[in-house]
């Protein structure tokens, strides 16, 4: 314990000391909390050209109907086709709007024209998203709106800005306690600080626990000095309860950072160890569902999403922060991943104690 | 002719580092391959999940949830029997949205933490809905430059430039601050190498590997997902090596300033990485942030890159459209360098 606790300190130390680490540290997430997420979540609107080639009642009827609408943001008509596709390319709008000649007349005749609608779909989503819009408003004259509510849960407004600053925060935990976890072991063993260590009589089992849980440390905090500029900056409210929030996020923070230990223990290099870093941190990033949700994903696909430590910390935050259940709900996830840190940190405690 | 056997033997040295680490080589030219993930990463709705509760066992609803379970990207999951249940259902079996149907009408519980993929399920259920009033279907819509929505089509930008970012600039800066921490750059600061000399030494290989990652980027590109660029190939390969000397720059950038390989990595992934590719206008549109950011973000590389890319590959834009973006690019890989390169002698001799 007493050598432990020998190891803790040193660490601290050695942290203290770094002025441009505390400065990298404390700089980090005020440029990712306070900044990023200004950018995010904000409802992309619409912008139309019309070409309006009936000019009846019911297209300028139609026409206002787009104008009025609070998802458009430009509603403009032009004269032609040709002049609303420069548009589109310029990337001044991003759809085209016609109503063919005859519109009202084969309304009224029972066998109405085709509108056409031309979407930008250099962006999937939106395209779609827009697509959607548009024909909402085209169509909501015939329709009963009334006869189905929809409710949102957990977020009333829509709005994507929190759970952007969710997987910004995780993110930002993750890269900072796997870096600082795996550079600050594979810089001792390049240095053989490791094995002067060693022979003091450390145990290479309590160098790997006194690291793991400083690092868990400096990323929990990393987490509430997130949180904490999150709820200063965009009112970020914890829906559940904040101390389960942080238990739950110290565990879950134990496989990331053993594999982090593990790179480290197998690798001889800083530079080895960086590129084997980048390699998982990006496959795991990717597979996070940070980037694509986990609904648009094929079902062999989710597996892998679903044994992914990243996904559970994200998963487990969402849960709490947002939604506020219990950390309860992720028990299966949390065991998971002290059985998967131990299993690693294990081989990784067989590597280290080959150093001396 | 002395100039050119400096920048030479620099760039020796910078091979056999890379080639005598076989762990690293092997990472180092594994990298491309994370553009498959663009098989994964799909914009489309693939299966949600969805609970529901018909309270008066009402025949019409019951028809109602079969056609929104026989829905392809939609599957009913549970049937709940109680309004009490709601709230918790969302707990379980990563529950999206519950479809309750009682005595006040039908109400649609939609989790909209995650608004993509909420307003996503919202539409598709909203339709089948509305498929029931029989109104009939008068709009015709055409999805211009992608028409048959190509699910790759929309991660593959983002995939090239993560690459691109984080190879690029994690690749230059760690080997200048590796000299710096272990003591070999006072070494060659010694020799009459210049420090323009010695870092046009140390890219030259680095340019080299990142061209073969952008040839094998275009070869998957092409032979895997199938995409067809619109305008020229030959500009869409000068704005990825353009795009990748950036990445560069900025590594080199953080490489003077840090002085231990840590901080640079940090730095690259966190001052660089995040920012780029949380801007860039694929997580959130680039016209609807509020305008200090969208200042801020118009300069970012990854935004210029994005943009080029769409005008280039899915618009079919040439240069002169593109100019902007071309133009943002280069003057940031002078400037940068530039930046970067005084003092750089002063500094890289003078670490620990």
């Amino acid at each position: 314990m007493k050598r432990f606790c020998a190891i803790f300190h040193k660490e601290f130390l050695q942290l203290l000391r770094s002025p441009i680490l505390m400065a990298v540290l404390a700089i980090c997430p005020a440029i990712i909390v306070c900044v990023i997420p200004f950018a995010l979540g904000n409802d992309p609107k619409i912008k139309a050209d019309i070409v309006d080639l009936d000019n009846s009642t019911t297209s300028r009827l139609l026409t206002e109907r787009l104008q009025s609408s609070y998802m458009f943001s430009k509603v403009v008509k032009v004269p032609n086709y040709e002049f609303a596709l420069q548009d589109l390319e310029r990337t001044k709008i991003n759809a085209v709007i016609v109503f063919p000649e005859g519109l009202e007349g084969s309304i009224a005749d029972q066998n109405p024209k085709q509108i056409f609608v031309g979407v930008d779909a250099t962006n999937t989503i939106k395209a779609q998203a827009d697509a959607f819009h548009i024909s909402g408003v085209l169509a909501s004259g015939n329709i009963q709106k009334d006869s189905v509510s929809v409710q949102q849960m957990f977020n009333q407004e829509g709005n994507g800005r929190m759970y952007n600053l969710i997987a910004l925060i995780s993110l930002m935990l993750t890269i900072v306690g796997m870096s600082l976890m795996t550079l600050n072991i594979v810089a001792e063993k390049e240095h053989h600080i490791v094995e002067h260590v060693l022979l003091t009589g450390v145990s290479p089992a309590s160098l790997i626990a006194a690291k793991l849980l400083f690092f868990d440390l400096i990323a929990i905090m990393e987490l509430i000095i997130g949180l904490l500029l999150g709820h200063l900056i965009f009112g970020l409210e914890i829906a559940g309860s904040v101390i389960e929030l942080i238990f739950g996020c110290a565990i879950l923070l134990y496989p990331l950072l053993s594999m982090a230990l593990f790179i480290s223990a197998i690798s001889k290099t800083q530079m080895q160890a960086i590129y084997m870093m980048i390699f998982l941190l990006v496959v795991i990033v990717l597979l996070s569902t940070m980037f694509s949700p986990l609904e648009n994903m094929a079902d062999n696909t989710t597996i892998v999403c679903k044994i992914n430590p990243l996904f559970w910390l994200i998963e487990a935050m969402r849960n709490v922060i947002l939604k506020g259940f219990s950390i309860w709900i992720m028990r299966t996830e949390m065991a998971a991943s002290i059985i998967f840190g131990t299993i690693l940190s294990f081989f990784s405690k067989l590597a280290i104690k080959k150093i001396s | 002719m002395k100039t050119w056997n400096a920048i030479k033997a620099v760039s020796i040295q910078e091979v056999k580092y890379i080639i005598r680490d076989p762990v690293s080589c092997l990472v180092l030219f594994l990298m491309p391959f994370f553009l498959l993930f663009g098989f994964i990463l799909s914009p489309n709705l693939v299966c949600s999940h969805i609970a529901v509760l018909n309270g008066n066992h009402d025949p019409r609803i019951e028809e109602l949830f079969n056609r929104i379970d026989a829905q392809p990207n939609i599957v009913i999951v549970e049937h709940l029997n109680s309004e009490d249940q709601i709230t918790e259902a969302f707990t379980r079996n990563n529950i999206k949205a519950v479809i309750a149907a009682c005595d006040e009408g039908t109400n649609i519980f939609i989790d909209y933490s995650d608004p993509r993929v909420a307003s996503n399920v919202e539409s598709r259920i909203i339709g089948v809905v509305r498929s029931l009033d029989k109104t009939q279907d008068i709009l015709n819509i055409r999805y211009v430059y992608n028409p048959t929505l190509q699910p790759e089509a929309m991660p593959v930008p983002l995939l090239i430039e993560i690459i691109l970012l984080i190879i690029s600039s994690i690749m230059l800066s760690m080997c200048v601050s590796r000299e710096k921490e272990q003591g070999s750059a006072r070494l060659l600061a010694l020799t009459p190498i210049s420090s323009a000399q010695l870092v046009l030494g140390k890219v030259l290989p680095y340019a080299v590997l990142s061209l073969c990652h952008i040839l094998f980027i275009f070869l998957l590109f092409h032979y895997a997902f199938g995409i067809e660029i619109q305008g020229s190939a030959a500009l869409f390969l000068l704005l990825c090596m353009l795009f990748s000397l950036d990445s560069m720059a900025h590594g080199l950038l953080f490489a003077t300033w840090a002085k231990h390989q840590l901080e640079v990595v940090i730095l690259c992934w966190l001052v660089f990485f995040i920012p780029n590719v949380f801007l860039c206008g694929y997580v959130s549109s680039i016209a609807e942030m509020p305008g200090a950011l969208r200042v801020l973000s118009s300069i970012m590389p990854g935004t210029a890159f994005m943009n080029a890319y769409l005008g280039i590959v899915c618009r079919g834009t040439g240069f002169a459209e593109n100019i902007l973006w071309f133009a943002i690019i280069i003057a940031q890989i002078i400037l940068i360098s530039l930046l970067s390169l005084s003092g750089f002698t002063h500094r890289y001799s003078k670490s620990l």
